[in-house]
């Protein structure tokens, strides 16, 4: 008996747009994303349908990052980004003039950047439509996630603000890729019941939790996570498969971390002369990544060797196989055991390959490319695929749970950030206010307060996401996320309070949404 | 399991007397919400006008240095407690009090002191745990002891008389499960994946196929056919995995052992693998440091900080390098190469060119041909020799 294996990659970045600058060192990331990890797959992609291999794949594009790649300013951003990224990598290649290994790695990222500018100029910067196409052809499935990347279970003690979540992304993502998202990635794969009382409303018809959500669900699952469920209002939910979770993702087992693979660390922005990088720098006096490295893991040694492309490619090709082989003897046991195929559910941040593992495209491809070249009976399919296929299911609620750490909420909700939620309720609430007030209003309200409505909720969307949280758990770059927590929080309470007196800034009004412009066809009414 | 074994209380703190239940005097009204200053909506230059001089930006954008950067209210005072589960053994409690409403309810209580009392909510009757909230505490992180269990929260305090008055109740919430269900119970539904689901526009009368099995010993599955190759599904080696094809054979104890053996390290879990993780699988190289100089930071969703911040190094280092810059001038219009390479020249005529310098000798031939074809030559050699004493590394 064969079984299935989908592999589902998320891709989101938190919405990062700062007109009021010229260069901003935080809308580097989705830069960053781009050029590593998602022209790369969009390469991938079109390499699969050039050679006739059929690999569906799944890929969240969450609401923010759609909005990122449509935007004018970012898209035009981007490309100073790329022609600073080759400037630099030719600037390299002189430098190493006498370090051989150092100089043909120069020409292999001087390459490959132009590639990554070639292929981008030639979409003419619109990777939405490019991921829209093979979506359209049938080899990806894209699916959508909250508006802003809410933490949902921190959120479902008030329905409306879950309500805008969600229906506010389905309602972008049609207006992205022309049709209704089938499936959602539920923000860090979060879940309480509850949530899919507005999954139904909102027509989606799966999600993902992660491996305790099915093992914990209730009545006990029969076929573990190897299959999905149904909740009992007919959504379906997918448990993450843990041995492929953590060939990928594990410290001690993870293919990442192999002595071959490139160190992610060791990035020429912080290891040549600041004086000289200044120019290509996103901030120029602060030392960044910058995408060119030399070095790879080698082992537990301060001494980095350098990065050898060939050898990289080989470890992807052993580890490529090593996966398949793993999926095959995994659906061979489980079929012994199962009535019908088993499924295999891996999904992973799509900023894992390429960006934090300069060698995961290469990966995915040489995985498509190994198991279409075997007869072992593996298929690649899609969630949606699959209930297609098989529609019946058993019944049961998944567990609240998550796929971070510990397996809960604990990442977005401890001493560092704890002070975000009681303004948010209180915001939430008032945004509901703000909808019924608007409702009622006679003649219904249209011009400046209809905008300042809209307003306010983006700006609550924004303050909702759980980016901010998550980063002032990690320390990354806490004062950032602060600052925004706080900015939309306070434009939010502004909005509102324009709104309760009647007295609406239309120059204030006008800055805020020229600055927080994302999600342009906002529908207020999802918070009533 | 579904309870913890250790600790006799749902909280730190020593249980309280059982509750009197009776209100206190509702919260005073808060003062009006705080105004924003204006400055908050202006933070933004304006579209269009032209950006400020790179470097543009430090962290915190210039905009707001000017002026006090505004704050959050400290409280809404709605009188309110929120209660959050946390995970299947901690909850979060937050009571939205100003600080004149907390010192009001602080001089009404005994101790001067607030306290959060917590009880699943099927045992109202019983004997609560409680927190005693400090002076100026506005949340606490409470433990409690069982998983998939609905708590209540009360922010209350004593009288002299040692009666319990209330100032507000949470709404329940319950903590998650952290075990497979006992429910063992299995129905299986059919929900065809093109059709809308129950209750949405357009769904078909009776779509659902929801039903219940005779008993738990003999599950029933309901099946249904679908066309063979149905539509979406790739096959990309070997036949594919068949269609539901009728009724399956009931599942049996042995089966149930099987899986659960194979499950067994999922079922025993230990390490968790989300993006919040990738930081730990890179990690290993990252304390091994490199020659990396400054707090960074890169896309979220992942931990990376201070790469060569001080857990990163082990003891005193040092990493030396050197390069090169050649640099010099000629007409504008002229052509110059440097090792063969053209090199791009300033308006004015003058160059610069960096090297990489490691340890060796090496020879630069560098020439200038002028619009006339007029050409002038130059040949560097340089020399470097390094000595280390103890462990120093290079720099890039």
């Amino acid at each position: 008996m064969p079984g299935y294996l989908s592999l589902v990659l998320h891709a989101h970045l938190p919405f990062v747009r700062h007109p009021e600058h010229e260069r901003f060192l935080e809308e580097n990331w989705l830069f960053e994303a781009t050029t590593e990890s998602y022209v790369p797959l969009l390469q991938l992609l079109e390499g699969w349908q050039r050679d006739g291999l059929e690999a569906r794949l799944t890929l969240t594009l969450t609401p923010t990052v759609c909005a990122m790649l449509q935007d004018p300013l970012l898209q035009a951003r981007y490309r100073r980004y790329l022609d600073d990224l080759m400037a630099l990598a030719k600037s390299e290649t002189q430098r190493t003039h006498w370090e051989k290994p150092f100089y043909e790695l120069a020409g292999f990222y001087f390459e490959r950047f132009n590639a990554i500018r070639g292929f981008y100029l030639g979409c003419g910067g619109d990777l939405v439509g490019a991921f829209r196409k093979f979506q359209d052809e049938g080899r990806l499935e894209i699916i959508t996630s909250a508006a802003t990347h809410a933490l949902l279970p921190l959120l479902a003690q008030h329905l409306p603000s879950l309500r805008a979540q969600i229906l506010i992304a389905r309602d972008y993502y049609r207006a992205c890729f022309g049709q209704d998202p089938r499936g959602i990635w539920l923000p860090e794969c979060a879940y309480v019941e509850g949530v899919e009382t507005v999954l139904h409303e909102a027509n989606l018809r799966w999600f993902v939790t992660d491996t305790h959500g099915l093992l914990h669900a209730s009545p006990k699952p029969r076929y573990a996570m190897f299959a999905p469920i149904f909740t009992t209002n007919g959504i379906a939910a997918f448990g993450r498969d843990l041995d492929s979770a953590k060939q990928v993702w594990s410290r001690q087992e993870g293919y990442p971390g192999d002595p071959r693979y490139r160190d992610f660390y060791r990035d020429i922005g912080f290891d040549l002369d600041l004086d000289y990088l200044k120019r290509w720098l996103p901030a120029p006096g602060q030392r960044s990544f910058t995408g060119i490295k030399y070095y790879r893991i080698t082992g537990p040694t301060d001494t980095k060797a350098v990065y050898e492309r060939a050898a990289a490619i080989r470890a992807v090709a052993e580890h490529a196989a090593h996966f398949l082989g793993a999926r095959i003897a995994q659906f061979q046991h489980l079929s012994q055991i199962f009535d019908r195929p088993p499924l295999v559910l891996s999904p992973y941040d799509a900023e894992l390959f390429g960006h934090w593992w300069y060698e995961g495209p290469e990966f995915l491809d040489a995985l498509v490319r190994q198991a279409c070249g075997e007869q072992k009976g593996l298929s690649f399919i899609t969630p949606s695929d699959y209930l297609r296929r098989h529609p019946t299911n058993q019944v049961a609620t998944p567990a609240a749970s998550s796929w971070g750490e510990e397996g809960y909420w604990r990442v977005w909700l401890n001493e560092s950030n704890q002070w975000i939620y009681p303004h948010l309720r209180v915001a939430q609430e008032r945004m509901t206010e703000l909808a019924r007030n608007a409702q009622a209003a006679t003649p219904s309200a249209a011009g400046l307060p209809e905008r300042a409505l809209k307003q306010a909720g983006r700006e609550l969307l924004l303050a909702q996401a759980s980016d901010w949280p998550f980063i002032l758990r990690t320390g990354t770059s806490p004062e950032y996320a602060r600052k925004r927590v706080k900015e939309h929080l306070l434009r939010f309470t502004r909005l509102y309070e324009m709104l309760t007196s009647g007295v609406i800034d239309a120059d204030g009004l006008a800055r805020v949404e020229a600055s927080d412009n994302l999600f342009p066809e906002l529908e207020a009414r999802y918070w009533l | 399991m579904n309870e913890k074994q250790s600790g006799p209380d749902e909280t730190a703190s020593a249980p309280g007397e059982p509750a009197a239940g009776e209100p206190a005097p509702p919260p005073a009204p808060a003062p009006p919400s705080l105004k924003i200053p204006s400055i908050l909506l202006e933070g933004d230059d304006e579209p269009g006008e032209p950006p400020p001089p790179a470097p543009a930006r430090p962290s915190a954008p210039s905009a707001a240095a000017a002026a006090p950067e505004p704050e959050l209210p400290e409280a809404y005072g709605t009188g309110r407690v929120l209660l959050t589960a946390r995970d299947p053994y901690c909850l979060y409690a937050h009571w939205d009090l100003t600080g004149e409403q907390q010192r009001r309810f602080a001089g009404l209580s005994a101790a001067h002191e607030l306290s959060l009392r917590v009880h699943p909510e099927a045992q109202a009757g019983q004997a609560p745990a409680e927190v005693r909230a400090g002076p100026n505490a506005q949340h606490c992180f409470i433990q409690v002891q069982r998983a998939g269990v609905a708590y209540c929260a009360e922010l209350g305090y004593y009288q002299a008389d040692r009666q319990w008055r209330v100032i507000a109740t949470s709404e329940p919430v319950r903590t998650p499960p952290d075990a497979p269900a006992r429910d063992k119970m299995v129905r299986f539904a059919t929900f065809f994946a093109d059709t809308p689901l129950p209750g949405l526009k357009g769904a078909p009368t009776g779509a659902e196929q929801l039903r219940a099995p005779p008993g738990p010993s003999t599950p029933s599955v309901e099946n249904r056919e679908l066309p063979a190759g149905d539509a979406g599904v790739s096959s990309v080696a070997g036949p594919m995995p068949e269609a539901e094809t009728g009724p399956g054979e009931p599942w049996t104890v042995a089966q149930d052992n099987a899986l659960a053996e194979y499950l067994g390290p999922a079922l025993a879990r230990h390490e968790w693998l989300g993006s919040d993780q990738i930081e730990r699988l890179l990690r290993p190289q990252f304390e091994q440091g490199g020659s990396l100089a400054s707090a960074q930071f890169s896309l979220p969703g992942v931990a990376v900080s201070s790469p060569l911040g001080g857990e990163g190094r082990k003891g005193f280092w040092l990493n030396v390098n050197a390069e090169l810059v050649i640099y010099g001038a000629t007409e504008p219009d002229a052509q110059v190469s440097i090792a063969g390479r053209p090199i791009q020249l300033q308006p004015d005529g003058t160059f610069s060119y960096r090297l990489a310098f490691p340890d060796g000798t090496y020879a630069l031939p560098m020439a200038a041909i002028s619009v006339q074809g007029e050409l002038r030559q130059a040949e560097l050699t340089f020399h470097r020799d390094s000595k280390y004493q103890g462990e120093v590394g290079a720099g890039g």
